[in-house]
């Protein structure tokens, strides 16, 4: 599995996804110029990332303008044929802004930035320490919607304590049901708020976004071997 | 001097001991599984002798009624409908709260307060909030008193 990074004007976490994906999870990456639009290289079992940052400035809305650019309309087109694509943050709000994911990301509840590691959990239950770094990651739709993705199983993570339990307490920005990340009704686009690439390392005494990986089937078989034997 | 300290001290200890605060009420807390998605909360009180608890549906005028108020939680659905009283129901005309008398409606010994909540996903996750409730015995009352709970839902 291939993947390349696409870098807005704005993007700040291009890099920190580069090193992840190469130097912890052994992949071939490649950088995405947003003006591009040239995805030949890629085939439907690689993933586009679109990293964290603040596209375009993020002046308009989060990801507003970052959805018309050259290179999105190709993703867009690339991941309409069944190709893989994993918005973190900043990307998570392009691909809600874009269509690609349904619900919109709202301002924190608390209406401040925030930065530290929470506890996200998937329908297994284990609870993982993953950071976050956002001042809109309140995830929002209306009550038909959230439970056709409760129908659908496309509820990937959700803010949880320490134990794995989902409880207001936990939920950092007020999402609705504790949402930290979603994927399409295809299954083939993955977004989230909390950044799994700062977590992918013993040098960041984390390596629990390998985990996130894993689960999204993004796992590359060195990392998948690394992870079960180290992890 | 050395009695007069002794005395002092007496009485200190025993003001102490006298204002410590009453709690004829025991509290425990627990969930039932009734399908996938739905769970009844049971708050039981376990009530000393000889005092009362007063119902939810207690008349106006009189002591403070039973009141839940459980915290929103964005994965619960809990009905608006008051939680369902499990116990012996006992109903008088108290003249202690008023001329006429009040119409009360109160509980002995035990009572189960039933709650029923939906989640919306299938997670664990908690039910907390807290009940108020108000107890007398024949010559007196307490203030009204507010317990927290916190349930799991697994």
């Amino acid at each position: 599995m291939k993947f390349g990074v696409v870098v807005f004007p704005g993007s700040n976490c291009d890099r920190d996804m580069y090193d992840a994906l190469q130097q912890d999870l052994g992949a071939s990456v490649q950088y995405l110029w947003h003006k591009d639009s040239d995805l030949s290289n890629f085939q439907i079992e690689d993933c586009i990332v679109l990293p964290g940052g603040f596209s375009y400035g993020d002046y308009l809305r989060c990801g507003a303008i970052a959805r018309f650019s050259p290179m999105m309309q190709s993703v867009i087109q690339f991941a309409n044929k069944g190709g893989k694509v994993l918005g973190v943050c900043n990307g998570f709000q392009i691909l809600c802004e874009s269509g690609l994911l349904p619900g919109v990301l709202l301002q924190n509840i608390n209406r401040q930035f925030i930065c530290k590691n929470v506890q996200i959990c998937s329908s297994n239950g284990k609870a993982l320490t993953i950071p976050i770094a956002h001042g809109e990651g309140r995830y929002h739709t209306d009550e038909k919607l959230l439970n056709e993705l409760e129908a659908n199983q496309q509820i990937l993570f959700r803010y949880c304590n320490e134990n794995g339990e989902v409880v207001a307490e936990a939920n950092p920005n007020g999402s609705a049901r504790n949402i930290a990340g979603i994927r399409n009704a295809a299954g083939n686009v993955f977004g989230m708020m909390p950044h799994p690439e700062r977590a992918t390392s013993a040098a960041l005494a984390n390596r629990d976004g390998l985990e996130v990986f894993a689960q999204l089937g993004l796992l590359t078989e060195m990392a998948a071997t690394s992870h079960t034997s180290n992890y | 001097m050395h009695k007069l300290l002794i005395a002092l001290t007496c009485c200190f200890v025993s003001s102490v001991a006298m204002a410590q605060i009453e709690n004829p009420v025991h509290w425990s807390f627990s969930a039932k599984k009734v399908n996938a998605t739905t769970y009844d909360i049971v708050l039981s009180a376990s009530i000393d002798k000889p005092w009362h608890l007063y119902s939810q549906f207690t008349g106006k005028g009189g002591p403070i009624p039973t009141s839940i108020v459980i915290k929103p939680n964005p994965l619960l659905q809990v009905s608006t409908a008051k939680a369902n009283e499990v116990g012996k129901a006992e109903k008088t005309l108290d003249a202690n709260f008023g001329n006429p008398p009040i119409p009360v409606v109160y509980f002995s010994n035990e009572v189960q307060f039933v709650k029923r909540v939906t989640v919306k996903a299938a997670v664990k996750t908690n039910v907390t909030g807290t009940i108020e409730y108000m107890v007398c015995n024949d010559s007196k009352c307490l203030p009204p008193t507010k317990q927290s709970f916190d349930i799991k839902l697994n």
